[in-house]
């Protein structure tokens, strides 16, 4: 029998610990305990052995720590583990071996070195030394993190077909170490697909009982518990837990009454607790689980649940139609687009929408690092949006959830190219009612192209549940009757249970103060039953619709949202101190100040004048001061940031032929490195000098620098570096940059290097701080 | 599993010590100023302190130190345990909040996020104060960490391996030896008894 069949209407016990067994039997501190798979596999056979006769039915491989980072001889140790659990079955049907991952130990980009597809390839080795070998399915296990733990899932999907367990660890606040909610880690893995999901280690079963009631709540797959024998205590020098063995199975036994279905147990358990967790649990009721019907799309924290609350979806990272994003998103200006994100998300959005389709760009490359860096800097779940598949799946892949996507249509090219990536990764995905005839123009018509698209995901394996469907909003300045079509396809659809999701703001294209239409367009689509709305959430009209519908509709409970964002509001519209100038605005690093100053400024003098007369000079008199010690570190940056608010709005009037900065200048920290306040400190002084400053991040390889060279053209490149293991990366940098962009000049600095040392590794100039780099990047591009 | 203690500190419990921000921040009187308050409290909300460690026995033989779970070689290391029979090993980390708040910070003022970075500095600075007075023991000696002289950054691996720090407080190593989330600390502190 297969273990999917074997657990389908049975409860099924897992074994518990191996790290206090094996210590009992010499295994030292520090000593690596998968290394006896092969050293002492007479004793690894025998823990096994013990767990099934305690009354295990699934055994663990011994293989918890091994990649082919750690283990030279990976697939001998992971062959041996699986024939090791395969031997102590002792030919008994009912016994299975799971084959064991945890976590690698290093962390995913953008917070940590490793980049996804590294992660996934460390997995997938695991994965092939063991496929063939008779393990009958994969447990993924121990993991704290989001991501790593898709990429071991995705790494087990390519490179086998056995089942998928994943349990992950939660602390006392309920979620992973690195933020993930029990409902957010559900949203993704059954999205990707995997047969059993739940948590092992973390904290004894006694404090487990609300992680597993969300759980049991949110999942429709059968829920794993392998808690620890409560809390390690110290106790005469030794590690001791807290629980014994009875004590242990009566708590494992509620968590089961609550709805768990697979149960084992972690540190501090040996076979003798799991053997009293059968006697105690093996007579009670089998609660089967139930499927649940939530729509829920998930970021690297949080669900965000698609059904009852309207969801606002910020439309603002696209660039049709603006033209300052379409040039960030070519010149590779992520910051931009980054704070476009952040902004919506401070607005209230709940989802945020990501579409960087610009023609002449590798729109999967600068999708997949768009992802990325959004998902650092934001918690919202991203919808990903490209008529190009190739750029959803790059994104989908190393997304850190469950992703919105933005869509698919009733076109059978469509259709073929985007169910299966939902089917491969997960997604709530977007079903424009449109196909080869077009869009019909009755709501009978439109329903009819989404009950096709959910027929045809049907057969993918997507649950109706996971497809939101977009009627389409056709602007009314060419037809009148198309508001009237698009608000009764979202009543016909919401009458059987279809979630839909509207562009609003395409209703009132080519009319005048569109926001009047827009607004009340909004409104009467959320009547009708509007689910979720892609708008603009910088517009007060949308929000205050939005804010409103919920209060009349009984979505705000004492109508405290509503009282909090009209609260904010009479804030936003209190006057900006306008008497101070721009110059003072800056010297004192007033922010809201400088912009407003900068504008009043613009009303008198010519763009020129207000950078040559104000903000150089404001700069100046704050970088004297920088070198004379009289201003700190903290008020450059500060003055810094307000300059480049002040620049912001002066870039809006100003001639390109003006510009001091033709050619960008370049900055990257070394390969190898990944500390980078000097190098943001450096960029934030230049561009408030108002230099067009390209950073190419971290840890960038010295091919990648002299691509940026060739793609822009920069004349400057500045590289910084501030460990001496890192050096020579500069140095390899320097020297490829010489041999192939000879007429291009390169400034170094970071605390290993000094004016002598720089010289040495060939670099043109050596920039003690900020100030001292803008003062040679200013007398290279005034000459 | 070794006998590792581990815990959480209230963030209530820490000592944000203002000369360590003014050396950090190179600033006077750093809590004199707003946004500096500002993000102190922001980081104070984003961080998430908590720490392991271990007591193990160490031996030393000339430039070399004999722990349970590591045999180094370093003259530094070893001078700063002269006379020590035991040790403690901990690590500790502010979480990864603390990251992503520095991180995306810094998208909208590069100063803000400075200055939280160098702010989470000093806490995780206070955090480990706090840690080192709750270890029992007679005397303890001046803490040491990789990367200190000559006892080199890699030995960061076996330290970390040792207090499984991944599972229980979610630091990785990344591969020149840097800890995520960066703000994060491991030590050696000897033991005269």
């Amino acid at each position: 029998m297969d273990i999917l069949s074997f657990i389908k209407n049975r409860r099924v016990y897992l074994d518990g610990g191996t790290g206090t067994y094996l210590q009992s039997q010499g295994l030292k501190a520090g000593e690596r305990p998968e290394s006896w798979c092969l050293e002492k596999s007479d004793i690894i056979e025998n823990l096994h052995r013990a767990y099934f006769e305690a009354g295990s039915n699934i055994v663990c491989t011994n293989t918890f720590g091994v990649n082919k980072d750690k283990f030279p001889n990976y697939t001998d140790i992971i062959s041996a583990a699986i024939q090791l659990a395969i031997n102590a079955k002792d030919g008994k049907e009912d016994r299975f071996v799971a084959f064991d991952m945890g976590p690698t130990g290093r962390m995913l980009e953008p917070y940590g070195d490793m980049s996804f597809e590294e992660c996934v390839e460390l997995y997938a080795a695991n994965v092939r030394a063991a496929e063939g070998k008779g393990a009958d399915l994969i447990l993924i296990e121990t993991m704290n993190d989001a991501l790593e733990t898709k990429a071991a899932v995705i790494a087990a999907k390519e490179n086998s077909y056995l089942p998928i367990f994943v349990t992950n660890v939660y602390d006392a606040t309920g979620k992973l170490m690195t933020g993930a909610t029990p409902k957010a880690m559900i949203a993704m893995l059954e999205g990707l697909g995997v047969s059993a999901l739940g948590m092992n280690c973390s904290l004894g079963p006694d404090k487990m009982r609300g992680i597993i009631d969300e759980f049991v709540t949110y999942s429709s797959l059968p829920v794993i518990v392998k808690p620890n024998a409560g809390l390690p205590n110290l106790k005469d020098g030794k590690t001791v837990f807290t629980m014994g063995e009875s004590e242990f199975a009566g708590s494992v036994a509620e968590l089961l009454e609550r709805g768990a279905c697979i149960a084992g147990g972690c540190c501090g358990t040996t076979p003798s607790y799991i053997k009293a967790l059968c006697a105690k649990t093996k007579g009670m009721d089998y609660i089967v689980p139930q499927k649940k019907k939530f729509t829920l799309v998930s970021s690297y924290t949080h669900a965000v649940e698609i059904g009852n609350d309207p969801i606002l979806i910020g439309e603002r990272i696209n660039p049709t139609g603006k033209k300052k994003l379409k040039e960030a998103i070519k010149s590779g200006d992520m910051e931009y687009l980054l704070s476009e994100g952040i902004r919506q998300a401070d607005k209230g959005v709940h989802v945020l929408d990501v579409n960087v389709g610009v023609p002449g760009i590798d729109e999967a490359e600068v999708m997949k690092d768009t992802v990325t860096r959004l998902q650092a800097v934001t918690d919202k779940p991203l919808q990903i949006d490209s008529s190009n598949p190739r750029a959803l799946e790059s994104a989908m892949r190393v997304y850190a959830g469950k992703p919105m996507v933005n869509s698919v249509n009733g076109k059978k090219e469509s259709m073929d190219s985007v169910l299966p990536l939902v089917k491969k990764y997960g997604g709530v995905l977007i079903a424009l009612t449109l196909d080869e005839d077009g869009i019909p123009d009755s709501a009978q018509g439109r329903a009819d192209i989404a009950y096709r698209i959910i027929d045809e995901a049907k057969k993918y394996g997507i649950d109706t549940k996971d497809i939101v469907v977009d009627p389409l909003a056709l602007t009314v300045s060419s037809d009148a009757k198309s508001a009237l079509v698009t608000l009764q396809t979202i009543e016909l659809l919401a009458q059987k249970g279809i979630n839909t999701s509207l562009g609003v703001s395409n209703i009132s294209f080519g009319l005048p103060n569109r926001e009047i239409i827009n607004s009340v367009f909004f409104a009467q689509s959320l009547q009708k039953g509007l689910k979720c709305a892609i708008m603009n959430p910088f517009s007060d009209s949308m929000m205050n619709v939005y804010h409103a519908h919920r209060v009349l509709c009984a979505m705000d409970e004492n109508c405290t949202d509503y009282i909090s964002y009209t609260d904010g509001r009479t804030e936003e519209i209190l006057p900006i101190n306008s008497d101070i100038n721009l110059k003072d605005a800056i010297v004192k690093g007033l922010k809201d100040a400088s912009v407003s100053s900068c504008l009043t400024a613009l009303q008198n003098a010519s763009p020129m004048e207000v950078i040559n007369t104000m903000i150089i000079p404001a700069l100046n008199e704050v970088g004297l001061g920088f070198e004379k010690g009289k201003v700190y570190l903290p008020q450059l940056l500060m003055c810094a940031d307000a300059a480049s608010l002040a620049f912001d709005v002066v870039k809006t009037k100003i001639d390109k032929k003006d510009c001091i900065s033709g050619k960008p200048i370049l900055l990257a920290t070394v390969k190898g490195d990944i500390h980078d306040i000097g190098k943001n400190i450096v960029k934030v002084v230049l561009e408030s000098y108002g230099f067009n400053v390209l950073d190419l991040g971290k840890d960038v390889a010295p091919q990648r620098v002299c691509d940026a060279i060739a793609s822009t053209g920069a004349a400057l490149v500045g590289l910084s570096a501030l460990m001496t293991t890192t050096v020579p990366a500069m140095e390899e940098t320097i020297a490829l940059i010489r041999r192939t962009y000879p007429d291009v000049k390169v400034v170094v600095g970071g605390a290993v290097l000094t004016e002598e040392y720089a010289s040495v590794i060939g670099a043109h100039y050596y920039a003690a701080d900020a100030m001292d780099t803008a003062k040679i990047a200013r007398t290279l591009y005034m000459r | 599993m070794n006998n590792i203690v581990c815990d959480f500190i209230k963030t209530e419990d820490l000592v944000l010590d203002e000369e360590e921000l003014t050396k950090r921040l190179q600033v006077p009187n750093p809590l004199s100023n707003e946004t500096i308050r500002n993000c102190i409290e922001k980081v104070l909300d984003a961080c998430k302190p908590r720490y392991c460690y271990a007591k193990t026995s160490v031996l030393i033989k000339d430039d070399e130190c004999e722990f349970e779970f590591m045999r180094v070689k370093s003259v530094s290391l070893a001078r700063a345990l002269n006379g020590c029979k035991s040790a403690y090993v901990l690590a500790l980390t502010l979480g990864i909040d603390t990251d992503r708040l520095i991180t995306s910070l810094g998208v909208t003022s590069k100063a803000d996020s400075f200055i939280a970075d160098a702010v989470a500095s000093a806490i995780a600075e206070s955090a480990m104060e706090y840690v080192c007075s709750q270890l029992e023991a007679y005397t303890l000696v001046q803490r040491f960490s990789a990367g200190y002289g000559d006892f080199v950054l890699s030995n960061q691996e076996k330290i970390l391996d040792y207090l499984k720090a991944d599972k229980l407080l979610g630091i990785k190593l990344g591969t020149s030896y840097i800890m995520t989330p960066r703000k994060s600390v491991t030590a050696i502190i000897g033991v005269r008894e």
